[in-house]
């Protein structure tokens, strides 16, 4: 079960005060609520919190972003924008769940992995209508 | 089944020597009585275990707190077919009995003759071993490698820093550490200092755990000092891993992994 409310669900915690340079790498959930430039990629889920600000190429099977996130974007399952995420980079996921206020910026492909991007343009940084697929 | 007992040099006061004769009688009674080792100023842990192995023992029991446990493991590390046993004895440094399941007492007489064995991973820091955990506190330089991959950690604010293999209840219970894990369990936990004024506000800051199979901890041109099995201070540089020896160990039923 993915909760992104609840820490305790992580193998991998970044707290507030941690900034982390590099390739971050787990098969257990991580949760960051600190700064990530890098790489970040894990098998299981990742949760973004609102303070987080992470410059770096993410993978993960489920994530939920609240935060800051510069770099693309691939989950395999559903990723959630939450209304204070800023994303300026490509998106790739199955599931796409962008909450009202969340700002895209950048290329976003859903459904299956093999399918054309859906929907292009970056620069012009601006708040999406909410929308849900599933 | 031979059997050693090492007595911690804490225990030769008269207010334990009446427990001790209890031991003593309980071990007797369950069968599993053996040759005993007191800790003086002149016998070392090092010298007791190893010669009790010399002699056979099989099975070599810390009695004492969690720094007698501490130091018997890190001689038993590299004895294999030995096994540590643990009768945890007064009320001081009693943290690891109850991760492994163990009362603190003559109760635990009856944990060792069940004898449920469990082999736990130990952590090595600078080729030395440790079986708990290294304390420090500060901003230092923080490399981790985790599945062939490496990052650094760079702490924006003082934190106390615990590097653990088999630690507190507390966080067993929330699922970080598992010393049956191929992986140390780092925790930061950022150091708030608080005014009288703030007394009433909580600043509780969320600390970051992070697994990891080796650290790296180095502080600049500073040294800092860090706490090994909360008896033995070493400085940085460090390097901390997972070590590939395990430690069999008795524990009681209701261990909290």
């Amino acid at each position: 079960m993915f909760k992104n409310d609840n820490h305790t669900e992580a193998d991998t915690i970044i707290g507030p005060s941690v900034q982390v340079e590099g390739e971050l790498s787990s098969q257990g959930n991580i949760h960051i609520e600190g700064a990530v430039n890098g790489s970040i990629e894990t098998t299981a889920n990742l949760t973004v919190g609102e303070g987080a600000r992470i410059t770096a190429n993410v993978k993960a099977l489920n994530a939920h972003i609240a935060g800051q996130l510069k770099g693309n974007l691939v989950v395999q399952e559903k990723l959630e924008l939450a209304t204070t995420s800023k994303i300026e980079g490509d998106v790739v996921a199955k599931i796409l769940v962008i909450t009202e206020g969340a700002q895209l910026d950048g290329r976003c492909q859903m459904g299956s992995m093999s399918t054309p991007v859906v929907s292009g343009g970056r620069g012009n940084k601006k708040s999406v209508p909410a929308i849900e697929q599933e | 089944m031979p059997y050693f007992y090492l007595y911690d040099s804490y225990l030769q006061d008269r207010a334990s020597a009446n427990q001790l004769i209890r031991l003593e009688s309980t071990l007797t009674d369950l069968g599993i009585q053996g040759k005993i080792g007191r800790l003086t100023l002149l016998k070392s842990v090092r010298d007791l275990v190893e010669a009790a192995v010399r002699d056979g023992a099989d099975t070599v029991v810390a009695v004492g707190n969690d720094t007698t446990l501490s130091r018997v493991a890190e001689v038993l590390a590299k004895h294999k077919t030995v096994t540590l046993g643990f009768v945890p004895l007064g009320q001081d440094k009693q943290n690891i009995a109850k991760l492994l399941g163990i009362p603190v007492g003559l109760l635990a007489c009856h944990v060792l003759s069940s004898r449920i064995v469990e082999q736990i991973s130990l952590g090595k820091v600078n080729n030395q071993f440790f079986i708990q955990s290294i304390v420090g506190q500060g901003t230092p330089l923080i490399e981790c490698e985790n599945q062939n991959r490496i990052y650094k950690l760079n702490l924006t604010t003082p934190h106390d820093i615990k590097v653990c293999n088999l630690d507190q209840a507390d966080n067993i219970e929330q699922g970080f550490v598992n010393p049956q894990s191929d992986s140390l369990e780092t925790i930061l936990q950022p150091i708030v200092k608080k005014h009288w004024w703030q007394m009433n506000k909580s600043q509780a800051s969320l600390p970051s755990f992070i697994p990891t199979k080796t650290l790296k901890i180095s502080s600049g041109s500073d040294e800092m000092l860090l706490t090994v099995d909360g008896y033995k201070v070493i400085k940085t540089p460090v390097t901390i891993t997972v070590a590939s020896e395990h430690l069999k160990i008795i524990v009681g039923k209701k261990r909290l992994f």
